[in-house]
């Protein structure tokens, strides 16, 4: 969530208050997720126009009907259907290259009306419609009213970069009437802003200039020295800010009583890519575990020999950070990001399943300050691509060669 | 990690949020008994405020800048944004650095969009310290124009707030004669914007008692360093070759324009239905009568050439805007410079609406003839 201007301060405080004196009065869950909508559209209305949430809520009302029919009749063929349909939807509003490639055939048409929707947090609300699907197909979305479901798409603290929610656990909280835990939530909610604030206005204004542009050091260093110090203030830089926003996010979801899933686990005292990935940005990591990365070993099954089990895995690494770099951006410096974390994974899975097991050494205190510190240099590397486009990337690599 | 792990329970949150609470309460508290800065400590005449000054009404750096400028028997330049910074020079640069004008420096409070009618708030709120100061306002008539003609949230909300435009104290009478700006742009404020507005200011003074008061009585030297005086030296102008002339390389003398400038298409004609301007600069010149201000008005030029090439039926009207604007000040017995005949002149406009540094040279000499040699 951005408090980016007062209006949108006054709106939260406003629907804070007016939630929270609801709450305390009436213990309609109606009337709570009413208040709840209202808040999150009117906040939402101070930063895109009314054209995109009613596209957004047009399609949510298509999701919620097709996953009460998947509730009922658990149909494969409807399902990957309407995964594909929202898919290809989102798609083609986020990736120049396909709308320039629809602007030149006979689908054009598309374009114009998928444009007219403002990017506003879309990549996790495709998250969010495809999480409600496939759940509803495995039938695991306990109950399921629109308007909770409307409140969970259009969630404002998270809307923009997550936590991504799950359904049950939203719609959980959002019936929750235990008012002792709601106090304590919301105190607790005042802390998180607190320290989210601290890291994302107290600290990270000092990195950010050193983080993102690494001539700003070469006064005082070599060029490879300067980029590798960069790349140490992006790493603080990005896992500071990020989990600052998370933590004002969670803090704000607190405030009206919903506890919304951490995002971050102290995630640069990973042992290796694998743990880094259970610590960092978790929610979407689960997220990814759950709908690409077990779908491809089923699929990755079908086609090469169980024998070769560790060759799937590996692949399923791949395929699994290739959409995951793709989904950061339409620039191929996200997938070459992707491709360094999912190579780095495969790297670890056949290291943890062939060698160290080998390895004498293995649970000393020494292998395990050298497993953080090599993960922790391999992530931070991998933040060149991140940062850096395909041109400075060039740049960058004539400077180091 | 056991630590960072206990920060994160639940509990520990709620405590800790709790102490928070508590303790953003009693600082805003405490806040509201630490003393505000003493104004009246400036003796050199400061150039120019910081915009967030003028847009919350700072009440100590407004009465300083209004107040080292009277000290110095200076004069407060007021104007559009042909009065912001302009490469070679602007008007008021050439006459704070004009060896043969002693005494008198020109403190600059400009901006796109800053017309007189958004002064208004700030001078009622400031009647004492602005009492016989000395005013040139920059009257640029594309302000006339069909997009500039009404009342403009966007400028309004760049340059003042809601909260200030209130609580003046008038009588009926005062209120009629110069409020009509202020009531134009509050109409057109919704009651979710004049809360965010209000709401805006109460944050900000609470802000104010620890980055403001707090601050500057623990550290007076440091109150000074905020403000951009002018400079006790002046910079040669006369001596650079192209001081005074024309820089016919670079000009389209057919539209009298930079050779650079492109976008044509941003020239809109009068709106001749619209009194919004002609109402907000009556007021302005009244509020200067009451409150003593001794204010000179500038007609600035329009691009005539321009405007002959790009919709010749328009001209008319850019003429006849420039005599209305005349006529109201004649009839309000306001002190005028009527700066119209340079629209003709080749090599004055940087674009359509903009003088150039040439052009700057000849409203210079204007109104260096206007206040020293008549």
């Amino acid at each position: 969530m951005i408090f980016n201007n007062y209006s949108i301060f006054i709106c939260f405080i406003t629907f804070v208050l007016a939630y929270n004196a609801v709450k305390f009065v009436s213990k309609s869950i109606v009337l709570r997720n009413i208040i709840v909508l209202a808040g999150n559209l009117f906040i939402l209305l101070t930063l895109v126009k009314e054209h995109t949430l009613i596209v957004i809520a047009v399609l949510c009302l298509l999701v919620f009907l097709i996953g009460k029919v998947l509730q009922n009749k658990n149909s494969r063929v409807l399902l990957f259907t309407s995964l594909t349909l929202i898919i290809v939807l989102f798609s083609i509003r986020n990736y120049t290259y396909i709308q320039e490639c629809l602007a030149k055939g006979i689908f054009s048409f598309l374009n114009a009306p998928i444009l007219s929707v403002e990017k506003l947090g879309l990549s996790y609300i495709l998250f969010r419609l495809v999480h409600y699907l496939v759940e509803s197909y495995k039938n695991k979305i306990h109950k399921s009213n629109f308007i909770t479901f409307l409140n969970y798409i259009f969630f404002f603290p998270s809307i923009i970069a997550g936590p991504i929610d799950t359904y049950n656990n939203f719609s959980f909280w959002i019936g929750n009437n235990k008012l002792k835990y709601h106090r304590a939530l919301f105190f607790a909610g005042i802390t998180r802003i607190f320290m989210g604030a601290v890291k994302t206005i107290g600290v990270v204004p000092y990195i950010i200039h050193y983080a993102t542009d690494y001539t700003a050091l070469t006064a005082n260093f070599s060029p490879l020295l300067a980029i590798f110090i960069s790349l140490l203030a992006y790493s603080a830089y990005i896992y500071l800010d990020f989990s600052g926003y998370s933590d004002i996010a969670i803090g704000s979801a607190y405030l009206i009583g919903i506890k919304t899933p951490e995002n971050f686990n102290n995630p640069y005292i990973s042992q290796n890519l694998s743990e880094f990935w259970k610590r960092w940005h978790i929610t979407f990591s689960m997220f990814l575990k759950l709908y690409v990365f077990k779908p491809s070993i089923l699929l990755y099954n079908k086609l090469i020999n169980p024998k070769h089990r560790l060759l799937v895995t590996v692949l399923c690494y791949l395929t699994t950070f290739v959409i995951c770099g793709l989904w950061h951006g339409d620039k191929i410096n996200f997938l070459y990001w992707g491709l360094w974390h999912g190579v780095g994974l495969a790297v670890n899975k056949i290291w943890s399943v062939k060698i160290k097991p080998r390895m004498p050494f293995s649970n000393t205190r020494a292998y395990l300050f050298i497993s953080v510190f090599t993960t922790f240099i391999y992530v931070t590397i991998g933040w060149v691509f991140f940062n850096y486009s395909e041109e400075q990337l060039i740049t960058l690599y004539n400077l180091i060669i | 990690m056991n630590l960072i792990r206990s920060i994160y329970k639940t509990k520990n949150l709620t405590n800790n949020g709790i102490f928070i609470v508590v303790c953003g309460l009693v600082l805003l508290i405490i806040g509201c008994f630490i003393p505000d800065v003493k104004s009246g400590n400036i003796q050199q005449q400061i150039y120019t405020l910081n915009g967030f000054n003028t847009k919350h009404n700072d009440p100590t750096e407004l009465s300083d800048f209004y107040q080292s400028i009277k000290k110095n028997n200076g004069f407060l330049v007021l104007g559009t944004s042909e009065t912001t910074s302009l490469n070679g020079g602007n008007y008021y640069d050439f006459l704070n650095n004009d060896k043969e004008i002693e005494g008198n420096r020109f403190s600059i409070l400009a901006g796109a969009g800053r017309t007189c009618g958004i002064h208004i708030p700030l001078l009622l709120h400031h009647q004492t310290e602005v009492d016989s100061l000395k005013i040139i306002y920059f009257i640029n008539p594309v302000y006339w124009r069909t997009d500039l003609c009404d009342v403009s949230l966007e400028y309004w909300n760049r340059y003042s707030n809601y909260k200030m435009c209130t609580n003046f104290n008038l009588s009926p009478k005062e209120e009629e004669g110069f409020l009509k700006p202020i009531i134009a742009y509050a109409n057109k404020l919704n009651w979710f914007s004049k809360s965010a507005q209000y709401i805006e200011q109460i944050i900000r003074s609470a802000r104010r008692n620890y980055f403001h008061k707090l601050r500057y009585n623990m550290y007076p030297e440091e109150y000074s360093s905020q403000f951009h005086f002018l400079s006790s030296t002046k910079t040669d102008y006369a001596a650079d070759k192209n001081f005074g002339v024309p820089n016919m390389e670079s000009i389209d003398t057919t539209w009298n324009i930079l050779k650079t400038f492109t976008d044509k298409n941003w020239f809109k004609p009068i709106n001749k239905a619209s009194n919004y301007r002609y109402e907000e600069l009556a007021s302005f010149i009244k509020l200067c009568k009451s409150l003593g201000i001794q204010a000179t008005f500038i007609i600035g030029p329009y691009n005539k050439r321009f405007i002959t090439q790009f919709d010749p039926n328009s001209v008319a009207d850019y003429k006849s805007t420039t005599q209305n604007i005349k006529q109201l000040l004649i009839d309000y017995n306001a002190d005028f410079i009527d700066a119209t005949d340079i629209s003709l002149i080749v090599g004055a406009f940087n674009d359509h609406q903009h003088h150039s540094s040439y052009g700057a040279f000849l409203i210079y000499h204007k109104i260096k003839h206007h206040l020293y040699e008549k």
